[in-house]
């Protein structure tokens, strides 16, 4: 399988191409008082009021460095569940280094083996040549009363479905 | 004998009261006179127009009286005229009658006989007019009032005889039988019987006795219009008498009263009324014992004139052996009935009124003089003891001022304090020394003297002290003297060693000047290596200013490297910017593929493709990018190293040029020392003269040193006079005593 590598901080970590939607540049989002630090704020995507979450915000506390690779991840949270329709829920996912693709069996991931109650979006690793490369769960990258806020109008839909 | 001052006081106040009293005294005697006088002159006044005014009213009595008696007459002579036409015509008739005549001229004829007069059928003869007057005409003289007399004429000259009378037969009336004789006593025509005989009514007044009475003749014309009588009408005199009366009557003051004198025929000079009726008829003269006195009266009235008053003040005696009064009379000349008429008041009546003013005079006078002698009385009293209380100090002044002017002030402040306790206006005077102007001035000049022998007494102090301390001081002046004198004589070593040195200067001085020689060769040396230097350095300036455009030419061509280097850049940008979306596209790229399963898998080697020429695209700028930042760090350095080697230049010059004017300066300062060197020498030989000069001076100062000596000691002999004086200061002021 295909999957889209990025850094945080030092380390590479990756999401799997399937549940990407597009990669875009960085543009200039407008931010949202009293929201937790790591939510970026919002942009227009493709005329849908798009959330940006920073991912080196969220894991580690420092904020991206501004740089030609640091590009935004749209992912789409309604493909994840399975009865959804797609372009529904966009979720942009701000991270360096967005430059590469790797291949990779899916038999070489394993499991962590550990499960961080703050960090509950890790997923398996795969050990690389020099390098370790640790797959992200992109539909636990918000909590659930984030993802409430964020998207209150799926939340009743669900309610009714 | 002294007269002192107390006495003084004393007689300056009794002369004070004395003085007016004595005057108003005189005052009030000089004044009794002159009131006197006018008092008199007024009262003389008062009764004079008192007794005009009654003789005024007198005046006018008579006249309306005398107009009232003709007015009557007349009016009774119209009616008795109109009464006889009445009666018919007036005739003579043949028959005669004979009338006795009562005052026949002839000497012994009583009897004339006429022919009867007639008028009418009314006859007049003796016989039946005898003692019975024709009724008709007494019936008009009772209406009337008048008598009336018919006459009958005897003869061609106008002798009248009396044929009929209503008047009662009296003495001064006509009677049957009189006869009214044509010619008077005196052989005059009289004018009655003229004018009747002419044809007309005589008016006139007869004067039996007071000349006062008022007649009218009517003529009577017979059938041939011949005067053959004439009737006679007048008042009976009733008004008269009243007048006459009321005259008598008539009192002025006390013993004052109205006369009236006749001027005209028998009553000429005689009394018609005066004080009591026994003097009627009497003669003026003979009543007042002064003969020719009447006639100056009359005179005096008929001068003045009808109406107008006169008045005369004479004596007058009642009686041939009377003293006689003095008599103020006004009288006037009534001329219709040639009366004077007058008012006399005596004078001494109203001497009482003077009297008494008199009376309250004298009794001023007395009074003036009690009340100055009970002032003259209190006078001495309070200037006895005003005298003492001005005098007493005075003296007490006196006595001190004498001891002050001995000189004992010790004495005269003993005295001062006696007088404090024993006198009690000194002692007020020194309570009252804040409040000076409650003090009366003894009480100040007690104060004054006081304080001026405290001031004496002090300054006498004072002046012996300060004798003393100027005697000191003259000692002191003397001792210093002395001491200047040895700094004088100092003063002339002192002069001559400064002699000696100015002479080494001037030796000095000399050789100083050939040194100075040596110096100007010197420096005409050194100018010469300073133009050499500046000609080099000239030279090297040009070099340089080359050198700087040079530099110039350098640094713009590396400016234009930097521009180039900067286009570049902008290049390579573009080129990252280019190779970093293809990396995009192709991960985005490669992500669809990856979607698309596989039918993508071609389209991802594709991706891949792209992606590594995208990197070899940006590793290619990067490279690019490094040279040339590195290029331009190297031109950055070559321009600072240019602008670093271009200041240095400027900076080069600069000092070559600043180097070139010092030497410049060097050489003019060089130039300039010949003159000034050439002056010093100049310099040198004047000090050389004026060390002589001060060598002269010190000389003359020393001389002057003796001059100053010898003034000191005249100094000192005067310091010695000035000891004297002070001594003979001090012998002179010791006269006074301070102290016991």
């Amino acid at each position: 399988m295909l999957v889209l590598t990025f850094r945080i901080g030092e380390y590479v970590y990756g999401l799997e191409a399937g549940t990407v939607v597009e990669v875009v540049p960085p543009t200039v989002c407008k931010e949202l008082p009293r929201s937790p630090d790591y939510v970026k704020g919002l942009f227009n995507y493709r005329g849908k009021v798009t959330p940006v979450v920073d991912l080196s915000m969220l894991a580690t506390d420092v904020p991206c460095a501004s740089r030609m690779s640091t590009r935004i991840i749209l992912i789409d949270l309604a493909d994840l569940d399975s009865g959804e329709e797609r372009g529904e829920q966009f979720l942009g996912l701000l991270a360096e280094n967005i430059t590469e693709t790797l291949k990779v069996a899916d038999s070489d991931f394993e499991e962590s083996g550990l499960e961080i109650p703050d960090a509950p979006w890790l997923g398996r690793v795969v050990r690389g040549n020099d390098c370790m490369l640790q797959l992200l769960k992109p539909q636990r990258l918000l909590s659930d009363d984030l993802r409430k806020v964020l998207f209150p109008k799926d939340d009743s839909g669900q309610a009714q479905g | 004998m002294r007269f002192s001052l107390r006495r003084k006081i004393i007689a300056i106040a009794c002369g004070a009261a004395i003085i007016p009293i004595l005057a108003m005294s005189i005052i009030t005697d000089l004044l009794e006179d002159r009131l006197q006088d006018c008092m008199k002159g007024e009262v003389r006044t008062l009764i004079e127009s008192h007794v005009s005014q009654l003789t005024g009213d007198l005046y006018e009595e008579c006249r309306t009286a005398d107009q009232l008696i003709s007015a009557e007459t007349e009016r009774a002579a119209m009616a008795l005229e109109t009464l006889m036409e009445g009666l018919g015509r007036v005739m003579i008739m043949k028959r005669v009658s004979d009338w006795p005549v009562n005052n026949h001229r002839a000497q012994g004829v009583d009897e004339v006989t006429v022919p009867v007069l007639a008028i009418g059928k009314k006859e007049f003869t003796y016989a039946k007019r005898k003692g019975k007057p024709l009724p008709i005409l007494v019936e008009a003289s009772r209406i009337s009032g008048a008598y009336c007399t018919m006459f009958q004429r005897l003869n061609p000259e106008g002798d009248m005889l009396v044929v009929d009378t209503t008047a009662p037969a009296e003495q001064l009336n006509w009677k049957l039988g009189d006869i009214f004789y044509s010619l008077g006593n005196d052989g005059k025509v009289v004018s009655a019987i003229d004018d009747v005989l002419s044809g007309r009514i005589s008016k006139r007044y007869e004067n039996p006795d007071y000349g006062t009475r008022y007649t009218i003749y009517i003529p009577l014309r017979d059938q041939d219009n011949f005067v053959t009588g004439m009737m006679a009408v007048y008042m009976d005199d009733e008004i008269l008498q009243v007048l006459r009366k009321s005259m008598l009557k008539t009192s002025i003051g006390k013993t004052g009263y109205i006369w009236v004198i006749g001027t005209k025929g028998e009553s000429k000079g005689h009394y018609i009324v005066s004080n009591s009726a026994k003097n009627d008829g009497l003669n003026v003269d003979s009543v007042g014992g002064r003969d020719g006195f009447v006639h100056e009266l009359i005179a005096q009235a008929k001068e003045a004139g009808e109406g107008k008053l006169s008045s005369k003040t004479y004596v007058w005696r009642t009686g041939m052996d009377d003293e006689g009064r003095d008599k103020l009379s006004v009288f006037t000349y009534f001329k219709p009935w040639g009366w004077v008429i007058g008012a006399g008041v005596y004078l001494d009546e109203y001497q009482g009124i003077t009297n008494r003013l008199t009376g309250v005079l004298d009794y001023l006078v007395e009074w003036l003089s009690i009340t100055g002698l009970v002032l003259l009385g209190i006078t001495l009293v309070v200037s006895f003891y005003a005298s003492g209380l001005i005098a007493t100090p005075v003296s007490h002044m006196v006595d001190l001022v004498k001891i002050i002017a001995s000189g004992d002030l010790h004495q005269a402040r003993e005295t001062i304090a006696a007088v404090d306790e024993s006198c009690p206006n000194a002692r007020k005077a020194v309570s009252n020394a804040d409040h000076p102007e409650m003090l009366d001035e003894t009480g100040q000049l007690y104060l004054a003297v006081k304080g001026m022998v405290d001031n004496l007494y002090s300054l006498i102090g004072q002046v012996q002290r300060s004798g003393i301390q100027v005697t000191t001081s003259s000692t002191e002046i003397a001792a210093s003297a002395r001491q200047l004198e040895v700094t004088v004589s100092q003063q002339a070593t002192a002069t001559t060693q400064i002699s000696a040195t100015s002479a080494e200067i001037s030796a000095n001085s000399g050789e100083l000047a050939g040194a100075m020689h040596h110096v100007n060769d010197a420096a005409s040396t050194m100018d010469n290596l300073a133009f050499e230097g500046q000609d080099g350095l000239k030279t090297m300036i040009r070099i340089m200013d080359d050198l700087r455009g040079a530099t110039l030419v350098i640094t713009s061509k590396l400016d234009e490297i930097n521009d180039r280097a900067n286009a570049i850049e902008g290049i390579v940008n573009t080129i990252t910017k280019v190779a970093d979306r293809t990396n995009l596209l192709s991960l985005n790229a490669a992500i669809e593929a990856e979607k698309a399963g596989k039918f993508g898998q071609g389209f991802s080697v594709v991706a891949a493709e792209i992606r590594r020429l995208a990197d070899q695209t940006s590793v290619a700028a990067l490279e690019i990018e490094d040279m040339i930042g590195n290029m331009r760090s190297s031109v950055d350095s070559g321009v600072d190293e240019m602008d670093k080697f271009a200041s240095d230049v400027r900076f080069g010059a600069e000092k070559a040029g600043k180097l070139g004017k010092k030497l410049e300066g060097i050489m003019t300062g060089v130039r300039e020392l010949n003159p000034r060197i050439e002056q010093v020498n100049d310099g040198m030989t004047a000090q050389a003269e004026g060390a002589g000069q001060i060598s002269e001076a010190m000389s003359q100062l020393s001389e002057t040193a003796s001059d100053t000596s010898d003034a000191l000691s005249e100094f000192n002999r005067a310091t010695s006079q000035l000891n004297e004086a002070v001594q003979g200061l001090r012998s002179e002021v010791s006269r006074f005593k301070v102290s016991e």
